[in-house]
């Protein structure tokens, strides 16, 4: 039940949703289901720091053959992380959200991502994962064409149909995989393996077939097109979940299988995911910096931060691995928190194009300093949160002996400050273009939630730089149980009740 | 068997990989169900062909010979996505209607406006 | 579509249906069957009355508008998810109601058969929402 709660609570609030009419009881309710998510997500944190990986085996099948459900510190680590940026971007969505758009189920919607993102890091064996891959992305695809504009139409269909196809890579690599080895729970898939080193090339095509499917979802190098085509088309609110939320799934998975399956061949693998994150992060900085679009910067960026989480992953030392995780979890705070901001600057001045913004901060310092603090996060500036994830990244890079891999890294961050900056001047400084269509401002819209969800994560982003020991500690933690998958393949299939 | 179960769903694969190539939305779409029950087979495939019963014990015993059964876990897994293809063919196809209501055209070029230039 | 016999065979039809889904899914579980099976089946009687008299008389004999259908199918799923809570076991394991000796043998009264109804109930209701809004957008109402 412990595990299952992740589960169960978005899947009550959808019946709700379904049976309850009224939008504005539905948007209480959300936000009552986030902050009971976001509790059961922190007490989930003593059990697995101070006692043992929590295992549920459904139904009470044993193992191999049931359904399991497994949170070790990893998992535990990104439902907290999830269960934060859920809960302030519900409370974000309670105003900057339309009514029409709340009516038709824009928070239905948003559970139905709450419970594939839980599902997906919780999910002990792969099919299992790839039912809740499903169920996150039908939920964005609908989140994301929701409204029917033209632009959310077009942003919508590419999204869908890249996406479509790397399920469809998922399902026939699972289908491969259980051709050979038959069993689909990752612990015993990864016990199985290590017993059969003959056959590691033998895997290889359908573990590639995860692998690539992976890679569209976390949109790392040849295979990111999707995402700045369409995260920037969609309302600001939803934005920023898909941002927080559905790349990192991607991300988490790959961890996940790197850890447990691919380190058998790691001379094949490791070379091909460090330099494919080491593209990412160039190639999605250098797009960055051509942009003139708000949320068109910040999805290349999201390409460019995806690549520092993966060239961790790729050093493979427990350092390496521990900046990853601190990594990805920075992330998602900050890059939320952006999108917010330009989620907040839309509705005030209705386009997000830098060359027709600007003054921003004279309008508003609050947002202004929010901006800054997520943006200058993102770009690694002391004492923020990113800081300390680029410093814990390049620190793992020169020790495991990848100084030019970890001298890329200090020149990408340099092109990040590089486009921050320029958002924060076209946006925030500059004075108003002369030739800009004077639009009448509409009457001023309350936003006091907004601002709420937005101060707390920037606070959190602030207090993330400035106490970051315990959670580093926590991170090395996790990365030590990632690298010693023995301890995770005996609580799986040893489980006794 | 196997063999041409295997050739079979290779053919799939390449009608699927044509359509998602050409410029209609429609055959992009047709394109996807194509390639998604391609991969369905090959999830039926994994499960093995053989000659036998289906997984139930009869009634009034107990257990049952593994020999004389086909592996259920397939056919579970194949059901299951195809359960989630029946969802996705109803939205994608709902999509196309409402794109074309709002933009009048099945052409994949014309979709350019969202793309990074 | 106005035409008597296929008015008179759709109505046919739709009762025949529920009846063989019905037992559907009470063999479900030991032999082939189930709630999702069961539902596409009753489905298709309810397609047909669809096509025969129009959608909003199908949303007169559904009673319940289609949300609320997948809503309660929903609630009967958690219901039966989290019933075996109570016996202390795992969640979604199969507790058997202890029958009288006569009926047992093949009377099975158990949570897996509250979540076929409620798999039953939810597909119903999901199927005809997608074939209800397919022909509100069509205008097919005769």
């Amino acid at each position: 039940m412990i595990l299952l709660a992740h589960i169960l609570l978005p899947f009550t609030y959808i019946l709700l949703a379904l049976l309850i009419k009224k939008a504005s009881i539905k948007s209480r309710l959300a936000v009552l289901f986030a902050t009971f998510n976001l509790l059961w997500a922190l007490a989930l944190l003593p059990i697995v720091q101070f006692k043992d990986i929590i295992v549920v085996q459904v139904g009470g099948w044993a193992a191999p053959y049931g359904i399991s459900l497994v949170a070790d510190r990893f998992s535990v680590f990104m439902l907290i992380m999830t269960a934060i940026v859920f809960f302030l971007v519900t409370i974000y969505a309670t105003q900057s959200v339309d009514k029409a758009r709340r009516k038709s189920g824009h928070f239905f919607f948003t559970f139905g991502i709450l419970m594939g993102v839980n599902g997906s890091f919780i999910a002990g064996d792969i099919f299992n994962l790839y039912v809740w891959y499903e169920v996150m992305l039908m939920s964005s695809f609908i989140l994301m064409s929701l409204g029917g504009e033209r632009a959310q139409m077009e942003g919508s269909i590419k999204y869908l149909i890249l996406n479509l196809i790397s399920a469809l890579f998922f399902v026939s690599g699972v289908g491969l995989l259980y051709g050979n080895l038959g069993t689909l729970n990752m612990a015993d898939l990864s016990a199985i393996i290590s017993e059969k080193s003959h056959m590691l090339t033998h895997l290889n095509p359908a573990l590639i077939l995860m692998v690539v499917s992976f890679a569209i979802k976390g949109a790392l190098v040849p295979f990111f097109f999707w995402l700045p085509a369409s995260y920037h088309t969609p309302p600001p609110a939803v934005s920023a979940l898909l941002a927080g939320l559905l790349t990192k799934v991607g991300i988490y998975s790959l961890i996940r299988f790197y850890t447990l399956f691919l380190y058998h061949d790691a001379p094949f693998w490791n070379q091909l995911i460090l330099w494919m994150g080491v593209l990412s992060m160039v190639i999605g900085v250098f797009a960055a910096s051509s942009q003139f679009d708000f949320r068109k910067i910040l999805s290349f960026h999201i390409i460019s931060q995806v690549g520092y989480v993966v060239i961790g992953l790729g050093f493979y030392t427990v350092s390496g691995i521990a900046a990853a995780i601190f990594f990805l979890a920075h992330n998602m705070l900050s890059k939320t928190n952006a999108f917010l901001v330009a989620g907040w600057v839309k509705r005030q001045k209705g386009t997000l194009n830098l060359k027709t913004l600007g003054e921003v901060y004279k309008e508003s310092p609050v947002w202004g300093v929010l901006f800054f603090i997520s943006a200058f996060s993102l770009a690694g500036l002391p004492p923020l949160s990113g800081f300390i994830g680029k410093y814990l990244i390049i620190k793992a890079g020169i020790e495991a002996n990848y100084i030019v891999v970890a001298l890329i890294a200090l020149f990408v961050g340099l092109f990040t400050l590089f486009s921050m900056v320029k958002i924060w001047l076209e946006v925030f400084w500059k004075d108003v273009p002369k030739d800009r269509v004077v639009k009448i401002p509409e009457k001023k819209r309350k936003s006091q939630y907004m601002l709420t969800a937005s101060i707390i994560m920037a606070i959190l982003i602030v207090a993330m730089g400035l106490w970051a020991q315990p959670i580093v500690t926590y991170c090395e933690q996790a990365a030590v149980d990632l690298l010693n998958p023995e301890l995770y393949i005996d609580r799986v299939l040893n489980f006794s009740r | 068997m196997e063999l041409i179960i295997a050739i079979f769903i290779g053919l799939m694969f390449s009608c699927g990989v044509y359509l998602i190539l050409r410029r209609s939305i429609v055959k992009v779409i047709l394109g996807i169900f194509v390639l998604s029950n391609a991969a369905n087979l090959i999830i039926f495939l994994a499960g093995g062909i053989t000659k036998s019963e289906v997984a139930f014990i009869p009634h009034g015993e107990q257990t049952l010979d593994p020999a004389l059964i086909n592996d259920p876990v397939a056919q579970v897994l194949v059901i299951k996505s195809i359960v989630i293809g029946l969802g996705i063919a109803a939205y994608i196809l709902a999509l196309k209607y409402r794109y074309f209501e709002v933009t009048g055209t099945h052409d994949l070029d014309s979709l350019k406006n969202t793309d990074q230039r | 579509m106005r035409n008597l016999i296929l008015e008179k065979i759709a109505i046919i039809y739709l009762r025949a249906i529920l009846i063989v889904s019905v037992w559907l899914l009470l063999r479900g579980h030991n032999e082939p069957g189930g709630g999702f099976i069961a539902g596409i089946i009753a489905s298709t009687g309810f397609i047909l009355y669809a096509i025969v008299y129009g959608s909003t008389a199908v949303e007169k004999t559904l009673r319940y508008n289609t949300r609320n259908w997948i809503g309660s199918g929903l609630l009967i799923i958690l219901i039966a998810v989290v019933l075996p809570l109570i016996w202390g076991k795992p969640a979604m394991t199969s507790i058997w109601m202890t029958l009288p000796d006569s009926i047992s043998s093949y009377v099975h009264i158990g949570t897996p058969l509250l979540f076929d109804i409620g798999v039953y109930v939810a597909v119903i209701g999901i199927i005809l929402s997608i074939i209800i809004t397919i022909m509100d957008v069509l205008k097919w109402n005769s």
